[in-house]
Order: C-alpha cells, then structure tokens, then sequence
C-alpha cells in the first residue's frame, strides 16, 4: 500500500469514532415520554463522553466537548453552557480515575458510568431548581438515569467497535501494559 | 503506562490551549461553561441571535437525520399490533359517523351566528391566518419543554404567537430565526397561559409543571371546577387568541386541578402558529 492510500486509511479510521459521537449528538436530542414522566432524553453524548474519557480522553480535546455541549445547548433550549459545563466536569473527573477506571471488568467501569450519570442529572436538577424556584419531579430525572444506565453497556459496545478501528492502537483500550 | 493516544491523533496540532486535554484547560472551560450558563439562566435573550443562528443553519442536517428517528419512533409507537389498528379503525369509524351530524349542527348554527351577529352589529374578533409548519425536533428533555419548527420570520412567524395543532393548543413562539423557530410548550415550567372554563367561565392561569399535565393556578378557593370541564383560552393578555381548544380538568392525587391537553405534545409532527398580525414581544422569565 502506497503511503497516501495509507494516509487516507488512517484518516478515515480516525473518523469513525467522531462520525459515532455525531450521531450520539443528534440522538441525545431526540427525546422520549411517558405519561408517568413527560419528555425525557436517553444521555447519550454523556455516555461517549464518559467512555473516551476513561479509553482515550485526547480524542475528545476539552475544547471539543465544549463546543459539543454548546451546540447541544443551543439545538435544545436549555441554557448555554449547562451541558458543556456537565461534560467538562465528568470528563475532568473520569481522567483523572482513568488509570484505575481502564484496568477494571467492565461491571466495575459500568458502575462508574451509574456514579456519573446520578451527578451530572442530580446537579442539573438542583441548577434547574434553583434557578426556577421550583423542582421538577423526581421521575423523569430517575428515568434519564435509569435509561442510560441500562443502555450504557450496548453504547458502550457500540464505541468499543469504533474503538477498535482507530489508527495506531497498541490494544483494545488504547493502554499499553 | 499510558498508551500512545496523542500520537495516533492527527488533530492534536489544532487542539487549543495547550493539547486541550490538561487539567489546566479544562477548568478554562469549566469557569467559562458556568459564566456562559448563569448569563443564559437570568438573561436568556442575550444568546437568542446565535441560538437562532444556529438553529437556521443546523436545521437541515437535523431535519434529515431525524427522518428516519422520527418514522421508527412512529411506526414502533403506533402500529405495534394489527388488533390495535382494527380497534383505532372502529373507533375512527364511529367518530366519523358523530362528526358528521355534528357537521350539519355547526352549519346550521354558523348561518345562525352570522345572521345574529349582524343584526346586533357585534365587533367581530380579528381573522387570524395560520402558517402550517413542520416540526423539526422532538419535544424538548426533562428541564426545556420547547421544539423548533422549519418555519421564521421569512414565513410570518412571530414572537408570541400562538401554535395549535389539530387537537388544541401547543405552546407560543418564544424565539425566531429566518427559517425556524422556538416553541415553548405549554407543558414547560414557565409557560404561563391565561385559560377559562368554557361552561362556567371561570378564569384560572394554566402552569406548566415540565409534565404531561400542566396545573391550573389561581383560582378562587370557592371556585368548584368539575373534573371533564372543558378549557380554552380566555384571551386575556392578548398573547393567545380567545377561545382555542386547550383539554379537560381532571384532580391530581394531591387534589390539584391539571388539565389532560387535547393536544399530545410529545408526538407532533406539525403544527399552525396562529398569525394575529401583531407581535407580541414577550421576554421568556
């Protein structure tokens, strides 16, 4: 293979994972309801955001997930820079657990995800409180979590396969041991 | 050890404020996302331009993945059974057959209204026109009950104005670009619709409680609202045109008066915003 062709392979590969965190993004703004709950929405980009930043956090540049969370605020009504500020935040913390995060089963990684998820809908719910005067339910706050935590392991299969055709990878999870 | 992630990252070099991944740069953009959210909780309008802006230009790329979203939701939600298609057919039949007695009814009284009215010289309320428009996102998430619609200012469309859909009302028009809109629904936190009882006419402000069933606020502590009461708006403040279906009373557990919405805001595909030929500028609170 010529050295260009090569070039243009790896460059395509390394699309692939952003062309999965896109369409997370336009899925993220799809919401569901129930008459029990009202609308709600599946925390999709959250979860891609959680599994590169325990996997590989410099394929999601901090500047990147600001603008990611941005847009999303701007595409979906809510207040600017409360979904960059929670994707910053969990990002920041799951890097810094990453060493130990990556080297768990993935029961234990899920279980992070559950954590995760709890802070970043219990600290948009008190903003959201706050800023109101009044709360909303506790039920669609308790369906956001519940949902993504149950969809979080097929998610998760989904960016390990976009994973696993980036360029230059030493092993599945981008560590070397 | 760490693996080799930056090298196999082509756009490393782009990457701003350092490699964009420290810790450093993050709490930048922390600080600046927090700055950013207080502005956009208690000054909401200060973001309206480029939240429209954006809206205008991702709009067709949304508009075209959420096609095939929008016809699973769809087909998964509403055809799950062939049972359920012959009960719906039934049941469309037979309110097919009471519509069209209803039918005759309103022609009837339509000629008798305008034959009425012009006897006792009323001031009629003004015609509105209606701009039919699609609808390009879903129903908003858990804290923003809002959708966007493909249709702006180049279309008619105005802040404040009232969207209906087939069933009843929907929300007003909070936010307005060239080619898409904001609506708020009124099942959002601060919707705030001036409603009445249409038998009793009694009046009552109808709040949104970001659920399916918005409550209504400010009654008279004597006032007996029965639950199956039909409501419509009142026409008060002249943001809502008097008179749009709204939904029926029903008691909460908690004894609250809510309102179970004609229309199912969380399925719409489109709706008619109500042209009064005014603009009725309202700051979202």
């Amino acid at each position: 293979m010529s050295l260009s062709a090569e070039k243009i392979e790896s460059f395509l590969r390394f699309c692939v994972p952003y062309l999965v965190i896109l369409l997370l993004f336009v899925l993220n703004m799809a919401s569901l309801s129930s008459s029990v709950t009202g609308a709600f929405e599946i925390p999709f980009l959250l979860s891609a955001v959680y599994y590169w930043s325990v996997y590989r956090p410099t394929l999601i540049p901090v500047w990147f997930v600001f603008v990611l969370g941005v847009v999303l605020d701007l595409m979906s009504g809510m207040p600017v820079g409360m979904s960059s500020f929670v994707l910053i935040f969990v990002r920041l913390i799951v890097t810094d657990q990453r060493l130990f995060l990556a080297s768990q089963s993935f029961p234990a990684v899920w279980i992070g995800f559950v954590f995760v998820c709890v802070i970043a809908n219990a600290f948009q719910w008190l903003f959201f409180g706050l800023i109101e005067g009044q709360w909303t339910g506790p039920l669609p706050v308790l369906a956001v979590i519940g949902l993504g935590s149950c969809i979080y392991p097929f998610l998760s299969a989904v960016l390990y396969l976009s994973h696993k055709v980036l360029p230059g990878l030493s092993d599945h999870y981008g560590v070397v041991k | 050890m760490l693996g080799s992630g930056r090298s196999a990252n082509p756009l490393g070099k782009i990457a701003l404020f350092g490699d964009g991944s420290g810790s450093g740069s993050s709490y930048i953009f922390l600080f600046l996302s927090f700055l950013m959210m207080i502005i956009s909780a208690f000054r909401p309008q200060v973001f309206e331009v480029v939240r429209m802006t954006a809206s205008d230009n991702i709009s067709p790329v949304l508009l075209f993945v959420n096609k095939p979203i929008h016809s699973i939701v769809t087909f998964v939600t509403e055809t799950t059974t062939i049972a359920q298609i012959q009960a719906t057919n039934d049941r469309l039949e037979q309110e097919n057959q009471k519509l069209r007695q209803w039918y005759q009814v309103a022609l009837m009284l339509e000629s008798e209204n305008a034959s009425l009215r012009e006897l006792l010289n009323i001031k009629l309320d003004p015609k509105y026109e209606y701009v039919t428009t699609r609808v390009l996102s879903d129903s908003g998430n858990t804290y923003a009950k809002s959708l966007l619609i493909t249709s702006g200012a180049d279309d008619g469309i105005g802040k404040g104005q009232a969207a209906i859909s087939g069933e009843g009302l929907v929300g007003r028009i909070i936010e307005v670009g060239h080619h898409t809109a904001r609506i708020l629904l009124v099942t959002d936190i601060n919707s705030r619709v001036p409603v009445m009882v249409e038998k009793t006419t009694q009046h009552a402000i109808m709040a949104g409680r970001n659920n399916n069933n918005p409550q209504l606020i400010h009654l008279p502590e004597d006032s007996e609202i029965e639950d199956g009461s039909r409501i419509i708006t009142s026409g008060y403040g002249s943001v809502y045109p008097y008179g749009l279906p709204v939904g029926v009373v029903f008691t909460d557990n908690l004894g609250n008066k809510r309102v179970q919405l004609y229309a199912d805001v969380s399925r719409l595909l489109f709706v008619r915003v109500v042209n009064s030929g005014e603009n009725h500028s309202i700051d979202v609170p």
